[in-house]
């Protein structure tokens, strides 16, 4: 791990404790340039984490709470008709002007405005009456669901649920997490405590420079042959997408250069593989076990690049 | 229909008593239980049960347990209270009677629900009528077979036929005989009508029932029926009813490539061996034709069957007198042979098939003298491929040498039981004893070598190369030692992991 990297991670710890591989992971994703799924429970500190976050980094936060009366013009902004200057005049919505942008329930919204938030979150930019405004860079969306509670709600369909890079899950501290959590709660909020340790154009710089990671063939190929099995593995429906094999490749990326190497390895892309893939799947009715379970099969019956290596593949370039 | 299959095998066992230990009766009454077959419904169930199409047998109702059990009480239907009987069937008079708890029994609840689930949607019409056909169809066999042996014209037609079929596969010998005692002529085309339908039926029900066994019985009906009379059907109709009745019988797509190749290879055997197998000479065999007929000609005359019949311009006639069935001796024109011409001798096929048997014989030898040498040709071969592929460590290109080695050292480990498998090389350490100190961190380095190699632009250093080089000289000797004699021979030479001339080279390196 990059020691500018660890510093992030220690600042964030300090307010979201005992947490340290979801926040490694919110972090791959924020120097992937992909967005986040938090499939959680309420009230595990999905808002803690993502302030903190933003506090770490320098970031402008933003949180949008859902419900089934947000319009997308809430997100994407609108023109207003001004008189005095007799012209209409744009107003910015929430995307707008932030980098870190928290979607709590996303499920609560409606279709229209999930994919206005979609789209938004695909092009990087919002078009509004024929004009289109940017958004900022680095942008990064947590959209969390919630799935206790789901009734009356549009749960994300899977063709939306595949735009994410990842999707995470805080879930419950155990009992020494909890305890310290309750102690660091009893005198000033730890939220506090989080000091900006890396500058937004250094994140910037590390997200050019994960762009330029190398993927030699023999990763491709991984990559390629695990999506390939992912279709045609028993009690799948529908497996990896070309987009998710783009987004895993981009994760591995991100991943390599957190561990301070500039080439991809086959244990990058098994590192994020269940990560960036359990949401893409969808299984049979009554298909016995879960997607983790299927990767997990997959990533031990996929040949591995080391072992194509050794039996003779990809020896010239 | 476990009494109809009771019922059944039952016939069966008994008609084959009646054979083997009763006369000729015996074999009519096997056919007569014949007679059962399409009293069992035949689709359905048992034996001719179809391999797809729904299971539609339908549940019977079992009644609960309780009422079954051997041990409950006598006094009007109570039982001794069993955890998970109601608290309101408990029968409170007769329990303080008693003193114990006893639970009163409940009546069985008919299952309407199920019955009529499973009694189910009626049968489509078209599966009906199928039904309906096959039992035709099978019943067709049975009523076939006892026409043709009580109705007399069909009897001696069939007779007839079948001293024909005979004597056709017995054309090439002189000693022609006639294997059914017939009287007279008949007509033979109901015969023939009726025997064809036999098997036509049987056919067709293995073709339309989905089932397996009437394929089975069609191939084991041409076995017996070759057997019985002695005659052969060639080979490759043989062959072929056997790749029939296989691919029947076999169910997927892979099985029935192979059987496929099987029966082609079969077949090509079969070809070849119809060139290539020692003809006999025409010649020869009408002299031993002659012989033979001589020979049966003296052992009538013996026993004072034989009787000349007048010459005419053919060569003389022999008569044979006896049929092989019932023992009685029944005077019988039969027919002559005539010898072999010479012209028919020189026929060219002979010499081809000469030419190609010496050929043969010259391949056999040299495959018998190659043979012992093959092991070491293929052990050499490998020995030298491997030797080159090794010539890589000492290449220019350090990322390949360390590539290689590394490789090289998985390789070891895996073929001894102790490697990584399919986790990422990397993230995997050697955990088994027998390791020096200090091997996982030197794993792990030339790990993070490798991996650099591989999956990266970089150039490394000869620094590399040697601790590869450090770690495949550990790998090896704690391999070594570790191994026995038995698992050494096998990387020597199973493997080609090593090799007495390079161990030699790489310690003077």
């Amino acid at each position: 791990m990059r020691p500018e990297l660890e510093k992030v991670i220690n600042e964030i710890e300090k307010a979201v404790a005992g947490k340290r591989d979801v926040i490694e992971k919110i972090l791959t994703a924020l120097l992937a340039g992909g967005h986040i799924l938090l499939d959680d429970v309420p009230g595990v500190g999905k808002t803690t984490l993502a302030v903190a976050l933003s506090r770490a980094v320098g970031l402008v936060f933003r949180r949008v709470q859902f419900t089934p009366d947000v319009l997308p013009s809430d997100l994407v902004g609108f023109s207003m008709y001004d008189p005095a200057g007799n012209a209409f005049r744009y107003r910015p919505g929430a995307l707008l002007h932030a980098h870190l942008v928290l979607g709590d329930e996303i499920n609560r919204a409606s279709s229209k405005t999930q994919s206005a938030l979609l789209e938004a979150m695909e092009e990087r930019q919002v078009t509004v009456d024929g004009t289109t405004y940017p958004l900022e860079t680095p942008f990064l969306v947590i959209a969390t669901q919630n799935s206790v509670g789901a009734a009356g709600t549009q749960m994300l369909p899977y063709a939306q649920m595949d735009r994410f890079l990842l999707r995470l899950s805080l879930g419950y501290p155990d009992y020494r997490a909890q305890m310290d959590l309750l102690r660091a709660r009893q005198g000033a909020d730890p939220l506090q405590e989080v000091e900006c340790v890396l500058a937004r154009e250094a994140l910037l710089g590390m997200q050019q420079s994960v762009l330029r990671v190398t993927s030699r063939d023999a990763i491709l190929d991984y990559i390629t042959r695990l999506a390939m099995a992912s279709r045609t593995a028993e009690g799948v429906e529908v497996g990896i997408s070309p987009r998710g094999a783009l987004f895993l490749d981009r994760a591995a990326k991100a991943r390599a250069w957190m561990d301070g190497r500039d080439y991809v390895t086959g244990r990058d892309v098994q590192a994020v593989f269940t990560d960036v893939c359990a949401h893409r799947l969808v299984l049979k009715e009554g298909a016995p076990g879960t997607a983790e379970e299927v990767l997990s099969s997959l990533l031990g019956s996929v040949e591995t690049p080391d072992r194509r290596l050794r039996n003779g593949g990809f020896l010239k370039k | 229909m476990k009494t109809r299959r009771i019922l059944y095998l039952s016939f069966v066992l008994l008609a084959l008593c009646l054979w083997f230990f009763g006369n000729g009766t015996g074999s009519r009454a096997v056919l007569f239980s014949a007679l059962l077959l399409p009293l069992c419904p035949p689709v359905r169930h048992g034996l001719f049960a179809p391999d797809k199409g729904p299971a539609l047998s339908p549940h019977t109702v079992q009644a609960p347990e309780a009422l079954s059990r051997p041990e409950e009480e006598d006094s009007g239907d109570v039982h001794p209270f069993r955890p998970g009987d109601e608290a309101r069937q408990i029968h409170w008079k007769l329990s303080a009677k008693r003193g114990t708890l006893l639970v009163r029994e409940q009546a069985p609840v008919p299952c309407e629900a199920e019955e009529s689930r499973t009694v189910s949607a009626p049968l489509p019409r078209r599966e009906v009528r199928k039904r309906r056909l096959l039992s035709a169809l099978l019943a067709v066999i049975p009523l076939a077979v006892l026409c043709l042996l009580l109705l007399p014209a069909a009897n001696r037609g069939a007779r007839l036929l079948f001293n024909r079929l005979f004597e056709a596969s017995e054309a090439k010998n002189a000693y022609l005989y006639d294997r059914f005692p017939v009287e007279g002529e008949g007509p033979l085309l109901p015969a023939a009508l009726l025997l064809a339908s036999v098997p036509g039926s049987l056919l067709a029900v293995a073709v339309l029932s989905g089932s397996r066994l009437p394929a089975l019985l069609l191939y084991a009906g041409c076995v017996l029926f070759q057997v019985w009379f002695g005659l052969a059907f060639p080979a490759w109709v043989n062959i072929g009813l056997c790749g029939l009745l296989l691919l029947r019988l076999l169910r997927r797509p892979p099985d029935r490539r192979a059987v496929l190749a099987l029966l082609a290879v079969l077949l090509v055997l079969s070809l070849l061996t119809a060139l290539l197998w020692p003809g006999t000479d025409a010649s020869v065999e009408a002299a031993s034709e002659k012989a033979r007929d001589a020979l049966s000609r003296m052992a009538d005359s013996i026993a004072g069957a034989f009787r000349e019949s007048p010459a005419g311009d053919t060569p003389a006639r022999h008569v044979h007198t006896r049929s092989l069935t019932e023992g009685d001796a029944e005077s019988r024109e039969g027919k002559g042979y005539r010898p072999v011409t010479v012209e028919e001798e020189e026929i060219s096929l002979h010499r081809w098939a000469d030419l190609l048997r010496s050929l043969a014989l010259l391949l056999l030898t040299v495959a018998l003298i190659v043979l012992p040498f093959l092991p070491f040709l293929w052990f050499n071969a490998r020995r030298k491929k491997a030797l080159q592929a090794r010539e890589v460590f000492r290449s220019g290109q350090v990322g390949e040498a360390v590539c290689a080695l590394f490789l090289h050292t998985v390789r070891w480990l895996d073929a001894c039981g102790c490697g990584p498998g399919n986790a990422p090389y990397a993230a995997w350490t050697p955990k088994e004893e027998g390791f020096p100190e200090g091997y996982p961190a030197l794993y792990r380095q030339c790990a993070a070598l490798f991996e650099e190699a591989a999956y990266s632009g970089h150039s490394l250093g000869e620094d590399a190369r040697q601790t590869l080089l450090a770690l495949l000289a550990r790998t090896e000797e704690t391999l070594k030692r570790r191994a026995g004699w038995k698992q050494r021979f096998l990387l020597k030479y199973r493997e080609c992991l090593w090799t007495e001339d390079e161990k030699r080279d790489r310690s003077s390196h």
